[in-house]
């Protein structure tokens, strides 16, 4: 669990820095000379209990990297931070950071210097067992990898999760393995099959061998071990078939200009539609071979996955093959990369009036700067069967830089939603648009022909489509100060009746904002009947109620859009007309709201 | 019929056995003939059904001239062993990180690997809970270093093998909660030598788990002291993050003298080794400023530190947390052990390689009970170095290209106090021509810098048509030009034979051998090699001229620059093409 620790060696320092700087921008001038804050926190665990010595990391969105420890009463401090957006992460042994598994779920927490931060850390699962040849014997030194399939509600991660990826440990001279501080859910095991770093100087007898996943199966066939808090599966044991395996071999190539020295290459083998990574590679710039093998393949579909990283750990091509092994070798596997996909922009803050009255209302001090803004780019997915994988980034997150501008590159085709969050809680985004791409801008064919398409789209409500390569640019973020919030509760008609399921939104009132997209908003009412909108334009809104659409078994419920789209909001508007408006003044905070919910007749 | 020592009885049939054989790595001594015939008969068929094994157990009828043969026996108190991996690993670092070839030994216990291209291996067969004769576990790339040329037939290369011991146990804190992923090692409890800093022995597991527990197996027999934690001499650099424990053995104890030996007795658990540790050590700040010449605030810079010894001299490895300085040039280092660090500044990225116009001047920061801060570093816009580098006695136009693969790297000696590492290197252009920037002032040699390109070495400096034998002095600030720079490619290769006291090579130790060109400094970086485990060494790709060859009982210790002299010297020509061969002796000063 060397990835787990706290890294010495200096090159290794290195790698996991440009691990977690992948959804970079390109390094930026400082920004102006700026008052430094603090983050401060504390870190308990899942029964409240204060965490000591837990390890605590925050990243800016500008690649500035701090740690803290946490002292007896689980307390830390991240002092001297640059104004910005910083994510923060803890590390205890034997325990997950729940934020963590929210990032799993690209639901990631953002904060600014003065905010105050509470860390969950759960207490680990553990899984443990024995693994044996089929005589009984014990295998030594065999890896042995856990996957986590669905989290303990049953949702399957958006993305498969490398960086915070699956242990991997070994087993020893018994036999024995022991994996710990897993986050509840639902898991498969695997025996065997290749490090997921890519490398080990220290062969073992059973590389060239397919992995046995537990009890003693295929990846088809793999029991599920389910993984409570703190809880332990125990004799969870391996009955290792040691399978000869196949590799899949071939090269990567570049379309256009050649690597240089700051390149790299690092490759992936998923099996296909799954979370199973069943090698990785990686080439640097300084190598000349670009050839790669992947060993101990079963039989089955996987997914090639190649992705170049440029300067400052920015993805800048990639390329993606399906491969069907099938009881043979594959050789002369050929991967061009092409260039990934941009979104580029800048953010607008606007000034309050002077004169404004009700400045004294907010919470802060209106002195906001861009860099406070975060862009966040999620890929939605992909359900379309027969296609490989893409490489690119799935989930991006920037700051603006002292220009005010940002760039989220690196990314993947496909559709993606772009979650704008304002510089603090008295601002809300007034306007989000695309100015017409200029034709020099969009160098493929793919990415002209969307274009038409794109001016009648709103690029926040509607979301965006990424061709391979497309470069989408002058995004322009407007945010005003201001900004009202609403908490409220949904009560039934009748005392005690039970509340159904529901979906929640604001509709503006006034005429002149019927068509502002970024005025409505939708909010899933909470089982309790609550519900929360924040960071809304100040003016008069309807409040009306949906029932909700059943809720889907992953991700994508807890990623949907606030903003309804332009037919919901056409509809939205003819039923909210008869209905009464609420008004939210600039900087209110109107809380406990009740919205009692009309008899059913 | 004798086996192994199995945790578990075998009642399987015989066939059920060998149809496993490929799929296991369980070592078996086979007896019986009946046994040996049938094992035999399946490792031919599954010789020929795999096409994984690179090279077959069998001997093949013919030969190649142009390949080497690797073969020996793997036995355990005398008697074979079948079925055990042995593999060939590449002796480059930059190699893949896959074996060249790979066999398993037959029912005889003995195994061949046939058709091995010429070059620099380590040979390792896979008996993880084992000791292996003659190798170190601890390793880098653990196994038998070997150079194999065309034609080689090197047999005779036997293992034996003895069950490693175990010691586990449990480490706990004051409060006996457990010590969860604090990395276990073991040194040898050596009575005359405590003092000596040795790696951890421990193969594959060595890190507590979430009970606290750990396991240290297929240990040899010894004693050993356990300990966990950091001591400042490990030299080691924590990047930001947890105070470390500081050094316990076990007997709880951070004082060597009073550390409780394990005994470590083939195949047998030394159980119970439990570790109570107190606090952590506290990790502290420190904090500063990076400046330019007129005292103006630098920004981006990357800070990296490592621990200095008392004299001021770098003892261990270099870190950088990530962080670089703010708009006003402020810089701060959290969660540094108390110790002697040195600081010093490199603009842009830690260690990204590109040359830099400043240099940098480090700081000397002890660390005791508290934060440090106004730490100020200067960064100085330095001296460049410009001129053209030249390939002597060619006019190979595949030679000539190869210049723009070469980069030339600077090194300024004289300068007193305490000095950051020469990093940045200079691309050679495709013309040959070279800028060095950032140059401190000082007697400055050149070098041609990482990476390394094959053939290529440097034969001499000039400056004005004069030999730089001590190195160009450099003024601060000057620009230097016109340097020449010669180097010579070469395709000519030495071969060495060590010849060891009693004919045994040292176990453990490195030998190594470095050869420069005579009337140039040593470390100039004209080839250097290990000795391998016959006592052979190859140093290739030299041009013709005269060398002097130095054998070296063990490398330096890092950063001290004080090596022992060497064991051998001897001086060899070297022709235009072809191959030297040279025999040294390793001569044991009297009372080493």
């Amino acid at each position: 669990m060397s990835t787990r620790q706290l890294i010495s060696a200096l090159a290794c320092a290195l790698c996991a820095l440009g691990a977690l700087a992948s959804a970079q921008t390109e390094s930026k001038p400082q920004p102006p000379a700026s008052a430094q804050g603090e983050i401060k926190g504390r870190i308990i665990s899942d029964d409240g209990q204060p965490l000591a010595g837990a390890q605590i990391y925050t990243r800016s969105l500008r690649n500035q990297y701090a740690g803290a420890v946490s002292d007896a009463d689980g307390k830390f401090t991240l002092p001297n931070l640059e104004r910005g957006t910083y994510t923060v992460n803890a590390y205890a042994p034997g325990y997950y950071d729940t934020a963590n598994l929210q990032q799993e779920r690209a639901l990631r927490s953002y904060y600014h210097p003065g905010d105050s931060v509470t860390v969950r850390m759960g207490k680990g699962g553990v899984i443990t067992g024995r693994v044996r040849d089929t005589s009984g014997g014990p295998l030594i030194a065999m890896r042995v990898r856990v996957i986590r399939l669905r989290d303990e509600a049953g949702r399957a991660p958006a993305e498969p999760v490398f960086v915070f990826g699956p242990p991997e440990v070994n087993t020893d001279d018994r036999g024995v393995y022991r994996i710990y501080g897993l986050p509840p859910g639902t898991y498969i095991v695997v025996a065997g099959g290749q490090s997921r770093n890519g490398f080990s100087n220290r062969p073992t007898a059973y590389d060239n061998d397919a992995p046995t996943f537990y009890p003693s199966t295929t990846r088809d066939g793999a029991a599920e071990v389910v993984v409570q808090s703190g809880q332990e599966a125990t004799d969870i044991d391996i009955r290792y078939r040691g399978e000869a395996g196949h590799a899949a071999s071939g090269t990567v190539e570049t379309a256009g200009a050649a690597l240089s020295d700051s390149d790299s290459v690092s490759l992936q083998i998923m099996t296909a539609g799954s979370l199973y990574m069943a090698g990785y590679r990686y080439l640097s710039g300084r190598e000349s071979d670009r050839s790669f093998v992947f060993d101990g393949l079963a039989d089955g579909d996987y997914d090639v996955i190649a992705e170049q990283y440029g300067k400052g750990s920015v993805r800048t091509t990639a390329a993606s093959l399906r491969v069907s092994v099938r009881g043979a070798d594959v050789p002369g596997l050929k991967l061009t990369l092409a260039p990934l996909a941009a979104i580029t922009g800048r953010v607008v803050l606007e000034t309050a009036p002077p004169t404004a009255s009700w400045k004294e209302q907010c919470q802060s001090k209106l002195d906001a700067v861009a860099g406070e803004t975060t862009i966040i780019a999620r890929r939605e997915q992909d359900k379309r069967a027969g296609a490989a994988y893409p490489g690119g980034a799935k989930l991006a997150d920037v700051a603006p830089d002292d220009k005010n501008e940002f760039a989220l590159r690196g990314l993947a085709p496909g559709r993606f939603r772009l979650d704008v969050r304002p510089p603090g809680p008295d601002w809300y985004i007034r306007t989000a648009a695309l100015a017409a791409p200029t034709p020099a801008a969009t160098n493929n064919a793919a990415a002209k022909t969307s274009a038409p398409a794109r001016a009648a789209n709103h690029p926040l409500t509607d979301g965006l489509t990424l061709a391979a390569g497309a470069q989408i640019n002058d995004l322009t973020l407007t945010f005003a100060p201001g900004a009202a919030a609403l908490h409220g509760r949904v009560i039934t008609a009748s005392e005690g009746a039970p509340l159904p399921d529901l979906q929640i939104y604001l509709v503006p009132a006034e005429p002149a904002r019927a068509d502002d997209a970024l005025s409505y908003r939708s909010a899933r009412v909470g089982n309790d009947g609550t519900f929360a909108f924040t960071q809304l334009a100040p003016g008069r809104y309807h409040l009306l109620t949906r029932p909700a659409q059943p809720r889907e078994s992953n991700a994508a419920d807890a990623l949907a859009s606030p903003y309804p789209d332009a037919q919901t909001r056409a509809q939205l508007r003819r039923d909210a007309e008869p209905t009464e408006t609420l008004e939210l003044q600039p900087c209110q905070r109107l809380t406990d709201h009740v919205l009692r919910l009309a008899p059913k007749n | 019929m004798r086996r192994l020592k199995q945790h578990r009885p075998l009642t399987v049939s015989p066939t059920a056995r060998a149809q496993n054989m490929y799929s296991t790595a369980m070592l078996r001594a086979t007896q019986t003939q009946t046994r040996r015939h049938v094992i035999r008969a399946l490792l031919i068929i599954a010789c020929a059904l795999a096409p994984l094994t690179y090279t077959s157990a069998q001997t093949p009828a013919k030969e190649p001239k142009d390949t080497g043969v690797i073969a020996g026996r793997i036995t355990r108190e005398g008697h074979a062993v079948a079925d055990v991996l042995v593999t060939l690993m590449p002796g480059d670092w930059s190699a893949q990180q896959k074996p060249v070839a790979k066999t398993t030994s037959d029912a005889d216990g003995r195994y061949r690997l046939a058709n091995v291209p010429p070059g620099r291996y380590y040979l390792n067969p896979f008996a993880p809970a084992y000791v292996v004769s003659d190798i170190n576990p601890a390793d880098w790339r653990p196994g038998r270093m070997l150079n194999v040329a065309a034609g080689d037939k090197l047999e005779g290369l036997d293992f034996t093998l003895t069950r490693g011991g175990v010691i586990t146990g449990r480490v706990t804190n004051a409060d006996g909660k457990p010590v969860v992923e604090t990395m276990v090692r073991v040194m040898a409890a050596d009575e005359a030598d405590r003092k000596k800093p040795q790696y951890s022995v421990a193969k594959f597991a060595f890190q507590t788990d979430d009970r606290g527990v750990y396991r240290l197996y297929g240990l040899s027999v010894g004693r050993y002291l356990v300990y966990i934690g950091e001591s400042p001499e490990d030299g080691m650099v924590r990047v930001g993050g947890a105070g470390s424990y500081p050094r316990t053995f076990y007997g709880n104890t951070s004082d060597i003298a009073q550390a409780k030996p394990v005994e470590v007795t083939t195949g047998e658990e030394a159980t119970a080794i439990d570790i109570v540790v107190g606090k952590p050590a506290q990790s502290y700040a420190v904090a500063g400023r990076v400046v330019d010449e007129r005292g103006q605030p630098v920004t981006g810079a990357s800070i990296v530190y490592g621990p200095i010894n008392a004299e001021g001299r770098f003892v261990g490895s270099f870190g950088a947390d990530g962080s670089k300085t703010n708009e006003r040039g402020e810089f701060r280092l959290r969660g540094l052990s108390p110790n002697r660090y040195g600081l010093w500044a490199m603009e842009g990225q830690a260690f990204g390689g590109e040359q830099s116009a400043n240099y940098s001047s480090a700081a000397a920061v002890e660390i005791i009970e508290q934060d440090v801060s106004g730490i100020e570093i200067k960064l100085t816009r330095g001296a460049t170095l410009s001129g053209i580098v030249t390939v002597e006695g060619t006019t190979n136009p595949t030679v000539l290209a190869k210049l723009a693969e070469l980069r030339l790297g600077a090194n300024t000696r004289g300068q007193t106090g305490l000095a950051p590492p020469a990093f940045g290197n200079a691309k050679v252009n495709a013309d040959g021509t070279f800028t060095l920037t950032g140059l401190r002032p000082g007697k400055t040699n050149l070098s041609l810098g990482w990476p390394q390109v094959k053939g290529f070495s440097l034969v001499r400096v000039q400056r004005d048509n004069l030999d730089q034998l001590e190195g160009i002095d450099i003024a601060a600030g000057e620009r230097v030009t016109g340097v020449r720079v010669i180097v010579a490619y070469g395709a000519s290769t030495v071969r060495g034979q060590v010849q060891f006291p009693n004919g045994q090579r040292p176990v453990g130790g490195h030998v190594h051998v470095e050869a420069h060109r005579v009337g140039t400094p040593v470390g100039t970086g004209n080839g250097s090699a290990e000795i391998d485990a016959l006592g052979r060494f190859v140093l290739e790709n030299l041009s013709a001229g005269e060398y002097e060859l130095l054998l070296f009982a063990d490398y330096p210790a890092f950063g001290t620059e004080q090596r022992k002299p060497p064991v051998d010297r001897k001086v060899v020509n070297v022709p235009e093409t072809g191959d030297v061969q040279v025999t040294l002796v390793f001569k044991q000063e009297p009372g080493q």
